[in-house]
C-alpha cells in the first residue's frame, strides 16, 4: 500500500484522484487546499489530514518524513514513507507543486497540462535527477480504448498515409468560467491548454511529430487551426461558447459535442472519459506511467498555438473557424 | 401589465400559462455558490422554476453551475457582486430573492445585504449564531418590507410531521421520556475547515444539532431547562426538559463514538431516537427538502425570524454553557472516553 498526499483537494478533479487512490488500494495521508470545502475527504479517507495553509501542509509532510526516516513507529501516523504527491491545482501552479512533491522525496502524479511552457519541462527533468524521483502525467486519453483502437489502425496501415482529420470539439461553459482562474489566460493558458491538451496529445501520439502548426482563430473562448504531423493534417476547432454548438445538438439541449471525422468517417469516441484516472493510476503504480517526455509534444503544441499571431480565414481551415465571434463577457 | 394579461387569459389556454410562467418566475442571487450546500440551492431554485442570475463565492471552484444556470454570473469578489445586483436593480430588474449558504457567521452580514438590495432572503441554518442578532435583525426586516427566510426543512420530514401529529392527538399532560443519539463522523478537515472554528460556526451543537433541537421544541413545546453534561470539540451530550418532553441527547463527530455494531459495518452516520423507549426510524426522506422548503417560501409559507428563534436560543445557550459533567439524568454516551483535538502545534 502506497502513501499519497495530495494538493488542490476542493478543486473539480480531485475526486476522481482520491476514488483512484482509494480504488488501487492506496492510502491518502494529507492534503491541502487553500479552500476549506472538503467535506468530500470524508467519502474515501476519512483519517486524512486537511490543511488550508501551505506552511502548516509542508510542515506534516517533513515531520512525516523525518518520523518515517528516523524508523520510530508512532501510533497517529500512517507507517511508511510518503510515496507520491497527487497534483490537481490550477495549471500555473503544477509546476511549483510538483517541485514540491519531488522535494518531500515523492513521485509525483500531475494533472494535465503538466506545465504550462516547454522549458518547464527542461528544468524539471534536472529536478528529476536532482532528487531521483520520478514525475507523472495524467493522458488518459491514451488509455480510452477507442482512441487505442485508431492508434493501432494507423499504425498497422499503410507507412506513407497522410490522413485528414477534422476535429471538432465544443464543451459549453457558463461566465463563471471567465471569473475563475481557468479564464486567466496566465493561470490556464488559455482554451487550447485548459481544454484542448488532452486532444493535442493524442493527435501527436497516433499520427507523429509535428509539421506545422497554424492558428487561424483564436478567442477567449474559441480556437480554430490547422496541425500537420507526419502522418496526418489536422483541422480543429475548439470552444467553450454554447453558441457553437452545431444545430442538433443544440436541438437535443446537449451542451457538449464532440467529433472526430478521419478520411470524412466518423470515429466514435463520445463515451468512457470520466473513468479513466483510476487506470491512470493502475498504470502509474505498475510503472508505466507517462512521464515527462511524453508530456512534451503536447506542451509544446498549446505553447506554440498560445503564441502565435492567428491568421484569418485563410488557407485550409476548419468550416466553425467562420462562425461569428462572441464578445468577451465582461467589460468593466 | 393588467391590461396585457387580461388580453393573453382571454386568448388560448397555453398562452395563460405562458403569462403565469412570467409573473411566477423568480429571479435569484446566491451567495456561497461553491459550498457544499449550496447544490441543493441550486437545485431547489431549478426545480421551483426559478432563476439564478447572479452568483459570488470567494473559491472559484463552481463548474456545477453549468448543470443548473449556465446564464448566471458569477464573481469572486463581493463589490463585483454588489455591483452587477445594484445595476440590475437600477435597471429595474432586481432580484427576488437572495440564497445565503455561506459559512454560519457571515449569515448575519449577508442577510442584511439582501434585504439592503431589496430582496427576500432564504438563509441556511442555523440563522444567525446568537439570539440578540435576531433582535436586530427583526427591526431591519420591518424597515426594509422583506422577508427572512429560513430552511428548518426537518419539519417538512413525512416521519417528523407524522409524530407532531401524534403527540399533538396524544394526552395533553403527558411527558415523553427521548433520547437522542446521533454520530456523523467528521475526517480532520474539519477542525482546519471554519466549520471547526467555534468561532465562526458555533460548536457541535450548533453546527449538527440544531435541526434536531428545533424539531423537539416544534413538537415538544418550549424548553424549561436546558443542562449541557459534557461539550468538547467532537461532541455535546445534555439534557433538555421541554413541555412534553425530558430529552437526553448526545451528539459526536467522532467516529470512536459509534456504536460498535455500526463502526462494524462500515457505517459512519448513526441516527437514533427512542421515545418511551420506541425507537422512532427516519434513516430516508432527507434528500429533496430544500425544493420543498423553496416552495412553501416561495408561496409565502416560509419560515422566518420567530421561527428560528427558539431552536437559536437553546443552540446559544447550549454553547455558553458550563458543562457539569456526569451528574444527574445524563445520556449514557457521555461516559465514552473524551478524545484530544486533532491539531497540538
Amino acid at each position: 500500500m502506497k502513501n499519497f498526499a495530495l494538493i488542490g483537494a476542493a478543486g473539480y478533479i480531485a475526486p476522481r484522484h482520491m476514488k483512484a487512490i482509494k480504488d488501487t488500494g492506496n492510502n491518502l495521508i494529507a492534503a491541502y487546499d487553500v479552500n476549506d470545502s472538503v467535506g468530500i475527504i470524508d467519502s474515501f479517507f476519512p483519517k486524512c489530514a486537511f490543511f488550508s495553509q501551505y506552511e502548516l501542509f509542508e510542515r506534516h509532510i517533513s515531520k512525516k518524513r523525518a518520523v518515517s526516516e528516523s524508523g520510530v513507529v508512532k501510533e497517529d501516523y500512517p507507517k511508511g514513507k510518503l510515496d507520491f504527491v497527487s497534483v490537481c491545482t490550477p495549471n500555473y501552479l503544477h509546476d511549483a507543486h510538483i517541485r514540491f512533491g519531488l522535494r518531500a522525496g515523492a513521485d509525483v502524479i500531475c494533472e494535465k497540462p503538466l506545465v504550462l511552457n516547454p522549458w518547464n519541462i527542461d528544468a524539471l527533468e534536472f529536478a528529476q535527477k536532482e532528487t531521483g524521483h520520478k514525475i507523472y502525467n495524467i493522458l488518459q486519453l491514451r488509455l480510452h480504448d477507442a482512441i487505442i483502437a485508431l492508434k493501432k489502425r494507423v499504425d498497422e496501415g499503410p507507412k506513407d498515409k497522410i490522413y485528414d482529420v477534422d476535429l471538432t470539439y465544443i464543451t459549453s461553459r457558463g461566465n463563471w468560467y471567465y471569473t475563475s482562474w481557468k479564464g486567466d489566460p496566465r493561470k490556464s493558458g488559455g482554451v487550447a491548454t485548459n481544454i484542448g491538451v488532452h486532444f493535442y496529445d493524442m493527435l501527436g501520439w497516433i499520427f507523429g511529430e509535428v509539421k506545422q502548426n497554424i492558428v487561424h482563430v483564436y478567442s477567449h473562448d474559441r480556437v480554430a487551426g490547422y496541425l500537420e504531423f507526419e502522418k496526418a493534417r489536422v483541422r480543429y476547432f475548439l470552444s467553450i461558447n454554447v453558441n457553437t454548438l452545431p444545430q442538433e445538438a443544440k436541438d437535443a439541449g446537449k451542451r457538449t459535442y464532440r467529433s472526430l471525422m478521419m478520411e470524412g468517417q466518423e470515429v466514435e469516441f463520445s463515451e468512457g472519459f470520466t473513468e479513466l484516472h483510476t487506470t491512470s493510476y493502475k498504470h502509474i503504480l505498475n510503472g508505466n506511467g507517462f512521464g515527462l517526455e511524453d508530456a512534451r509534444k503536447c506542451i509544446q503544441i498549446v505553447h506554440d498555438i498560445r503564441n502565435a499571431t492567428p491568421i484569418g480565414l485563410k488557407g485550409d481551415y476548419h468550416p466553425y473557424a467562420r462562425l461569428e465571434k462572441t464578445p468577451h463577457p465582461f467589460g468593466w | 401589465m393588467h391590461v396585457l394579461k387580461r388580453h393573453l387569459i382571454h386568448s388560448a389556454g397555453n398562452k395563460r400559462e405562458k403569462i403565469n410562467n412570467l409573473e411566477t418566475v423568480k429571479q435569484f442571487a446566491l451567495m456561497g455558490v461553491a459550498g457544499y450546500i449550496a447544490p441543493r440551492h441550486l437545485k431547489a431554485i431549478k426545480n421551483s422554476g426559478n432563476n439564478l442570475v447572479s452568483c459570488i463565492d470567494p473559491f472559484d471552484s463552481v463548474g456545477l453551475l453549468d448543470s443548473y444556470f449556465p446564464e448566471c454570473s458569477y464573481f469572486n469578489q463581493f463589490e463585483l457582486f454588489d455591483r452587477h445586483l445594484s445595476k440590475l436593480k437600477s435597471a429595474g430588474k432586481g432580484v427576488d430573492y437572495l440564497s445565503v449558504c455561506t459559512p454560519d457567521y457571515l449569515h448575519d452580514a449577508h442577510i442584511r445585504y439582501g434585504l439592503k438590495i431589496g430582496a427576500n432572503v432564504i438563509t441556511e441554518k442555523p440563522m444567525v449564531l446568537n439570539p440578540k442578532n435576531l433582535d436586530d435583525l427583526e427591526l431591519t426586516e420591518k424597515a426594509s418590507g422583506m422577508r427572512v427566510n429560513t430552511i428548518l426543512q426537518l419539519r417538512y420530514h413525512e416521519i417528523i410531521l407524522g409524530l407532531k401529529k401524534q403527540i399533538e392527538e396524544g394526552p395533553k399532560d403527558k411527558i415523553y421520556d427521548i433520547d437522542l443519539n446521533y454520530t456523523t463522523s467528521r475526517g480532520s478537515w474539519f477542525y482546519t475547515s471554519w466549520k471547526g472554528n467555534p468561532l465562526q460556526s458555533g460548536g457541535i451543537a450548533t453546527n449538527i444539532g440544531i435541526h434536531f433541537y428545533d424539531m423537539f421544541q416544534w413538537i415538544f413545546g418550549k424548553v424549561s431547562k436546558n443542562v449541557v453534561h459534557i461539550k468538547t470539540h467532537d461532541r455535546v451530550a445534555g439534557y433538555l426538559e421541554l413541555e412534553k418532553a425530558r430529552v437526553r441527547y448526545f451528539l459526536s463527530i467522532n467516529s470512536d463514538t459509534l456504536p460498535p455494531e455500526i463502526s462494524a459495518t462500515g457505517q459512519r452516520i448513526y441516527r437514533a431516537i427512542t421515545i418511551d423507549g420506541k425507537t422512532l426510524d427516519f434513516t430516508d426522506g432527507f434528500a429533496d427538502l430544500h425544493t420543498e422548503s423553496y416552495k412553501k417560501i416561495l408561496k409565502g409559507e416560509g419560515f422566518g425570524i420567530s421561527d428560528a428563534r427558539p431552536s437559536i436560543e437553546i443552540v446559544h445557550d447550549i454553547e455558553v454553557a458550563q458543562p457539569i459533567g456526569l451528574k444527574g439524568d445524563y445520556h449514557p454516551f457521555a461516559r465514552l472516553p473524551l478524545a484530544s483535538h486533532p491539531f497540538g502545534w
